[in-house]
């Protein structure tokens, strides 16, 4: 960067050095001096001018820097164009913002104010001391005056014991602010406001897009292909030399012709504002009544037709009346169309000859053939096709209610075969028991017989053994218990007695059992 | 948004700040003592008051203090002038009592001694501070270092003899 060389810098350096340092960027100096060391070599006896136009103008503006002149643009490379459009455009060659004049949407809160500017921080620094918070150039200021805190007299260092709060700045930054050229009156939040005042405002005051001009006109009119806006020309209506730029001004103020007198109705309007007068308000002039399209054939002047539509033209009520009948209309088209299409929905859900609903009452009575529903369901998918959703809907669920009925009906005459088939099995049963039993009996008596039979056969024996024992034959008692004496066929023959009286209940007992009148032991 | 006004200076805070450190000082007081008259005009403290004066000078200002119940100058009223300086309020303003006053710390042609208008002035207090700052010397007077040595003394041996004083200093420019 190269070292200021003016006066002017030197000031405005040193000024700038406080929040420099604690930000350390010098981005702006970079462009000032470019602008100075470029006009220093044009030779200019004073590198900044104070300028009679620019003393004038609105803003309590810095000095501004002079726009190069055309031998010095020259000589950097720079067309008178580009110089132009840069002007219109950057920063450097507009009033800057002055904060603390600012238009705030809403009174701000106390806290956020300077105590020494009264107006809402800007670039406010904070002490790390004490913790008070000022504008940055309110505090240097006070701080060349005196090292303390303006509120409690803390010694502060205005190199070491001031910060930026970030949270103020924020808070700052959210502020609706309005812009501050004339005429604009957006209010945009303060931290978008440089964007939309250096480059965006249209009715801040930049340099003429001529280049060797140095007044100034609104950001809306600086273009490039405008020219100068600030040469005579001679007004259309009084034969005076006016600037373009405040040709407005002098037609609605100084303009001698300014006014001209309509020949409608004979009143003095401003000229250039005649066609609106003439389109507006001009009672001399004819127009139509508004319900001209509705047939009224009234054409008379302002006043004539507003007094006509006031009373209230028979058209109005035409035309309402055709409106409504063409609403009727739109709504019985409407209307057709979707009975055309029910129309069309009922044929098709008729036609197909194995409808559900058809076979719905066949189905009540027995089976169905699975085989039936294939034709419906293919008149489903065609229906589905032709894109009627609704039927192919209802036909799906008679269909589904029709199959549910089926399974329910197969369902029960399941349960009921089940329990016929259980009831013939326990039949069957009960009469192969009785058989079982009386084939039980018949065997236990067979058993009787036999044993009886054998009993019969034993005392025949012992009967003929006796006989023989009585001949020297073997006793049968012999048989069973050989080494017996005298004795021992006492006692034998009385065991026998003993078992012979035994054995008849048991026999008579069993014989009533063969009759098979109580239940089988088995 | 990074390049705001309050996170980075750009070109234009450099030449806000230059401008505003290189404008007439003038400008910057005006301002300022605009919006405090705004603030006397929508909060006013009670007991005092400011106006600027009829010639529509902005650095010259009219002011009224009641004196505070309990004192010797209760019931009274007394006017001021305040003439400020360019670079106001890095410097303070030049008060003046019109009303003649008998009061330790105020001589007889009216001039105040109070530090906060002399080496302890901050940029931080306004006309309204000034006029509360005021106020409450007529309470509680500084008789260490006096400009009205009888009225230092009277004040501490004397205070009826001190009210019939007061009285009769403010009688004098009533009747003027």
């Amino acid at each position: 960067m190269p070292p200021p060389n003016t006066p002017e810098d030197e000031i405005q350096t040193a000024a700038m050095s406080y929040y420099r340092n604690l930000n350390g960027r010098v981005g702006p100096q970079r462009r000032r001096s470019r602008w100075s060391t470029s006009t220093s070599a044009s030779a200019a006896p004073s590198p900044f001018p104070p300028s009679p136009t620019l003393a004038s103008s609105e803003l309590a503006s810095p000095p501004e820097s002079p726009r190069p002149t055309p031998s010095s643009t020259a000589g950097d490379g720079q067309g008178p164009n580009s110089a132009g459009s840069r002007c219109s455009t950057l920063c450097d060659c507009i009033p800057s913002i002055d904060y603390q004049s600012l238009d705030y949407e809403t009174p701000v809160d106390q806290a956020l104010q300077c105590p020494i500017c009264h107006t809402p921080f800007y670039m406010p620094l904070t002490t790390s001391t004490c913790g008070h918070t000022f504008c940055a150039e309110c505090i240097s200021r006070s701080l060349e005056m005196q090292p303390v805190c303006p509120i409690d007299r803390q010694p502060v260092n205005a190199d070491r014991d001031l910060y930026r709060a970030r949270v103020i700045c924020d808070q700052l930054d959210r502020l609706k602010v309005k812009c501050p050229s004339k005429g604009c009156g957006l209010f945009c939040t303060r931290e978008l406001l440089p964007a939309h005042y250096n480059v965006y405002c249209e009715y801040v005051l930049v340099h003429c897009p001529d280049p060797t001009c140095s007044r100034r006109v609104p950001r809306a009119d600086a273009h490039p292909d405008n020219g100068c806006l600030h040469r005579n020309i001679a007004c259309t209506y009084c034969e005076s030399e006016v600037m373009i730029a405040e040709l407005e001004v002098h037609y609605d103020t100084s303009c001698y012709g300014h006014t001209a007198k309509c020949s409608h109705c004979n009143a003095i309007v401003v000229r250039h504002l005649m066609d609106k007068h003439l389109g507006r308000d001009c009672p001399g002039t004819k127009k139509y009544c508004r319900f001209r399209s509705h047939g009224c054939k009234m054409h008379d002047t302002r006043p004539a037709i507003e007094e006509h539509e006031r009373l209230g033209c028979v058209y109005q009520a035409i035309g309402e009346l055709k409106s409504l009948r063409l609403e009727d209309r739109a709504r019985i088209e409407d209307l057709e169309h979707r009975l055309d299409g029910l129309d069309a929905r009922i044929k098709r859900k008729t036609s197909p000859p194995t409808r559900p609903r058809v076979g719905s009452s066949s189905f009540m009575g027995g089976f169905v053939p699975i085989v039936q529903p294939e034709s419906p369901r293919a008149a489903a998918s065609a229906a589905a096709n032709s894109a009627s959703w609704g039927s192919t809907e209802d036909y799906m669920l008679v269909q589904f209610e029709r199959l549910e009925a089926e399974i329910e009906r197969a369902h029960k005459m399941i349960l009921e075969s089940d329990s016929q088939h259980t009831m013939r099995q326990i039949n069957d049963l009960l009469r192969l028991n009785e058989q079982i039993y009386e084939l039980t009996n018949r065997v236990g008596a067979l058993g009787l017989q036999v044993r009886s039979l054998a009993i019969t056969t034993q005392q025949q024996n012992n009967v003929q053994g006796r006989a023989g024992a009585a001949n020297g034959a073997p006793s049968p008692s012999g048989i069973s218990s050989p080494g017996g004496g005298g004795a021992g066929t006492r006692g034998q023959s009385h065991e026998e007695g003993r078992r012979y009286h035994s054995n008849p209940p048991a026999m008579s007992r069993r014989s009533s059992d063969g009759r098979g009148q109580h239940p089988p032991r088995l | 948004m990074e390049d705001s006004q309050n996170s980075a200076p750009g070109s234009l805070q450099a030449t806000k700040l230059a401008g505003a450190r290189k404008g007439p000082d003038g400008q910057n007081a005006a301002k300022r003592l605009q919006t405090e008259l705004m603030q006397l005009m929508t909060s006013p403290a009670p007991g005092v008051s400011a106006f600027p004066s009829a010639d529509g000078n902005l650095l010259s200002w009219r002011a009224t203090i009641d004196g505070p119940d309990d004192t010797p100058y209760s019931g009274l009223t007394f006017k001021l002038s305040f003439e400020f300086p360019s670079n106001y309020p890095y410097a303070p303003p030049t008060v003046l009592f019109i009303t003649p006053i008998y009061h330790p710390n105020v001589d007889f042609s009216g001039r105040i001694c109070l530090d906060i208008l002399k080496d302890k002035w901050t940029a931080a207090y306004n006309i309204q501070t000034v006029l509360l700052s005021l106020q409450s010397l007529l309470g509680e007077p500084n008789n260490a270092s006096p400009l009205n040595g009888e009225a230092a003394e009277l004040w501490d041996k004397d205070p009826s003899q001190f009210k019939a004083k007061v009285m009769d200093r403010h009688k004098d420019i009533d009747e003027d």
